[in-house]
């Protein structure tokens, strides 16, 4: 295992400020944050990076930019396990369109409504890899 | 034989399956990769790369099929003449060749017309390609451990263009593209990166070149631009064609 | 059948929502043509495609497949990884699901060929309506307009996407949508009808197949296949790209100093010189010309004596993959004796 001892977490989302806060918070909070700003830089960066977990936005360049991306992220042999949380207002502003609650989209393993809670946020991100240090092997 | 040793550099870097190779093989004469070679004892396969450019070469030659069960000719130069034996290279005046290349040392090499190795002995197999691609090689190396005879594919390149879903750069680009007449193997690797197929491979069994040919001259590209492309690696006339 | 539509402003988002039932594959842009690709960007998918490079075929009988992994004395073990992998093709021409059904005879019918199955099993068809362009004749071969095989069809009718609902996967995918959906209104059933009929006066290509198995038995000598041998390449390009060639060829690999190995079925082609050789060197169709007419035959005749319909769908693909450019159409039409046909 390497010698880092934080969980890394990727957020690719486009909404620099959104990045920024979050980051800060999920850092004081003892992960290491990497950051994309669109599908094809949190791809890559996630291939190279290999994240405990991704936060990823659904609109971005496009409006669906996020779920394609899931959807290449899966093809991925070393993301495919990857914890992926969907971090979107698309529910609130995109009129018409709804997700029945309980449906579970298969690619995806949370989905979260923007404005996201920050602290609801941390207990699902805690519920999955455990709190920010490492807690021995895994 | 003369060559540019890419063959057996193809074999030399089968990587993974190195130890595998050498473990299933006693290798005793391979000049490349070893300097205590046996150069007379009797052999059961005797893998062969490159033409026959000297006379030195086809002495070599004979006394290797002399020693082995089974000759197995490998790269396009062994197996078709490759690109010594190009248009010029054999029908061309030799001795102006020499001159024009050596200057007035030329006379004195020890240098003949290229010759695939069928043209001197009998070949037993053939494993073309330049260079070789080494999943045919391990292939080869695997069924003549069991007495078979190695399978390959005789289809033209276009299939496999078309199983990997390449674009065809001869019908929408216009290109001259050597793919219908040249054997696979390869996996289309060229066209897949936008280059159009040279012909490295040589020519499929069933090539129909005639057609093709004509199929050119329809687009009209020069003939004498084809033929010289076509002979880049191969002699149009030969064994198949 | 049920019948619905769906606003094309939201097509992106059921494109999105319909992931849950297998990874989406649509056709995109390669290069100047088509190609079915896992979608990576909705904004990268053509559903205005005249035609793909490869049929949809690909996903169900692979260009090249690992059957088996024998082992000498110890028998064999059946390859199944991957074979349970969900997909969604959306964008399926009716021509290419007509193809996909034509297989399914082959694969699915009296002889069960369990690896065809199971991608077919996990496989989901979201077909779309096209507009047929100068090589397009799948009116003549009746595979315009499908009934069965496609979970959704969709017609293009303006702002809305016209849908058909095929099966009860299908309808799950409209219920995991939400209110996406809409009812129809009369309306609409009135453009779909509309739009129907141009698209059938849309048709430049024709070919009359009624009585063409008889017509090839007459012609059974004919001078044409001398013609067509000569100038056939044996490419193979026509059999790779047609959704209903399915000939492959089965090899036995092994691995280095061992009797064991895999055992791969690759695609091939009866223009090849090797496909009708046998064991102790017989060769049925040794000359070009025989094989050209085999393929012909088989395509348009055998498969309707043996399936009750031609294997032929009308997508056009061998027209424009052909380097020299043979044509089925204008075969077919020469055979029939008809005059200045071309389908460029």
């Amino acid at each position: 295992m390497s010698l880092e001892s934080k969980k890394k977490i990727l957020v690719v989302d486009d909404d620099a400020d959104f990045v920024e806060s979050v980051s800060l918070f999920l850092e004081h909070n003892n992960f290491t944050v990497l950051k994309a700003r669109d599908g094809s830089q949190g791809l890559k960066l996630a291939r190279m990076e290999q994240p405990d977990l991704i936060l990823m936005d659904v609109m971005m360049n496009e409006r669906t930019e996020g779920f394609f991306t899931v959807q290449e992220m899966r093809r991925t042999p070393e993301l495919a396990a990857t914890p992926i949380f969907i971090l979107s207002a698309l529910y609130e502003t995109q009129a018409g369109f709804r997700v029945k609650p309980q449906s579970s989209w298969l690619a995806h393993d949370e989905f979260i409504a923007k404005p996201v809670d920050m602290r609801a946020l941390l207990e699902k991100i805690r519920a999955r890899l455990g709190a920010g240090q490492a807690a021995g092997e895994g | 034989m003369t060559g540019c040793a890419g063959d057996q550099l193809v074999m030399l870097n089968c990587e993974d399956q190195l130890l595998d190779v050498v473990a299933a093989l006693d290798i005793r004469d391979f000049l490349m990769a070893s300097s205590g070679n046996d150069e007379e004892c009797p052999l059961d396969v005797a893998l062969v790369e490159g033409a026959v450019l000297t006379r030195r070469d086809e002495e070599k030659l004979n006394r290797v099929r002399e020693r082995a069960k089974l000759l197995v000719a490998v790269g396009t130069c062994a197996v078709w003449g490759g690109v010594a034996a190009m248009d010029g290279g054999r029908d061309g005046d030799r001795a102006r060749l020499l001159a024009e290349t050596y200057g007035p040392t030329g006379a004195a090499y020890d240098s003949t017309p290229a010759r695939a190795l069928h043209e001197v002995v009998k070949v037993d197999f053939n494993i073309s390609g330049c260079p070789i691609e080494k999943e045919q090689f391990i292939s080869a190396l695997s069924h003549l451990l069991n007495g078979n005879a190695p399978l390959f594919p005789q289809y033209p390149v276009c299939t496999e263009c078309k199983m990997r879903e390449n674009n065809c750069l001869l019908i929408e680009k216009g290109e001259v593209c050597c793919g219908p007449l040249t054997v696979a193997g390869c996996n289309a690797r060229c066209p897949a990166l936008n280059i159009a197929c040279v012909g490295c491979r040589g020519p499929a069994d069933d090539a129909n070149t005639t057609s093709a040919l004509a199929m050119f001259g329809e687009k009209g590209i020069p003939r004498d631009d084809i033929v010289r492309k076509l002979r880049t690696f191969a002699p149009m006339e030969g064994p198949g064609v | 059948m049920k019948i619905l539509k769906l606003p094309k402003n939201k097509l992106d988002f059921f494109a999105s929502v319909v992931q849950q039932f297998g990874e989406v594959h649509a056709p995109v842009e390669q290069n100047g043509q088509f190609a079915f690709q896992p979608v990576r960007r909705w904004s990268e998918v053509r559903l205005d495609y005249n035609r793909t490079i490869l049929p949809p075929k690909k996903y169900f009988l692979p260009p090249r497949e690992t059957l088996l992994q024998y082992a000498g004395d110890a028998g064999y073990v059946p390859v199944m990884e991957g074979l349970d992998k969900k997909i969604v093709l959306f964008g399926v021409h009716a021509c290419d699901v007509y193809g996909l059904n034509l297989l399914d005879l082959v694969f699915a019918g009296a002889y069960r060929d369990p690896y065809y199955q199971a991608r077919r099993r996990n496989a989901a068809i979201i077909g779309i309506e096209c507009t047929p362009d100068e090589h397009c004749f799948c009116r003549s071969m009746r595979a315009d307009f499908v009934e069965q095989g496609f979970d959704l069809f969709l017609f293009d009718i303006g702002d809305y996407y016209f849908t058909l609902v095929g099966t009860a996967l299908g309808d799950d995918m409209v219920l995991a949508t939400g209110p996406l959906f809409e009812p129809v209104s009369h309306q609409d059933v009135e453009e779909y009808k509309r739009r129907s009929a141009r698209k059938r006066e849309a048709f430049r290509l024709h070919v009359e197949i009624r009585d063409l198995p008889e017509i090839f038995e007459m012609e059974y000598s004919s001078d044409i296949w001398q013609g067509l041998g000569e100038r056939c390449l044996s490419c193979g390009s026509c059999s790779m790209v047609c959704p209903t060639c399915y000939c492959y060829e089965v090899a036995d690999e092994v691995q280095l100093g061992s009797r064991e190995g895999p055992r791969a079925r690759t695609w091939d082609s009866c223009l090849f010189a090797t496909h009708a050789l046998v064991a102790g060197g017989e060769n049925f169709r040794k000359t070009r010309p025989s094989r050209v007419k085999f393929r012909f035959y088989h395509k348009q005749r055998g498969f309707v004596a043996e399936y009750g319909r031609p294997g032929c769908v009308g997508c056009g693909r061998c027209i424009v993959a052909c380097p020299v450019k043979i044509d089925v159409v204008e075969v077919l039409n020469q055979l029939r004796s008809v005059q200045n046909v071309a389908s460029r």
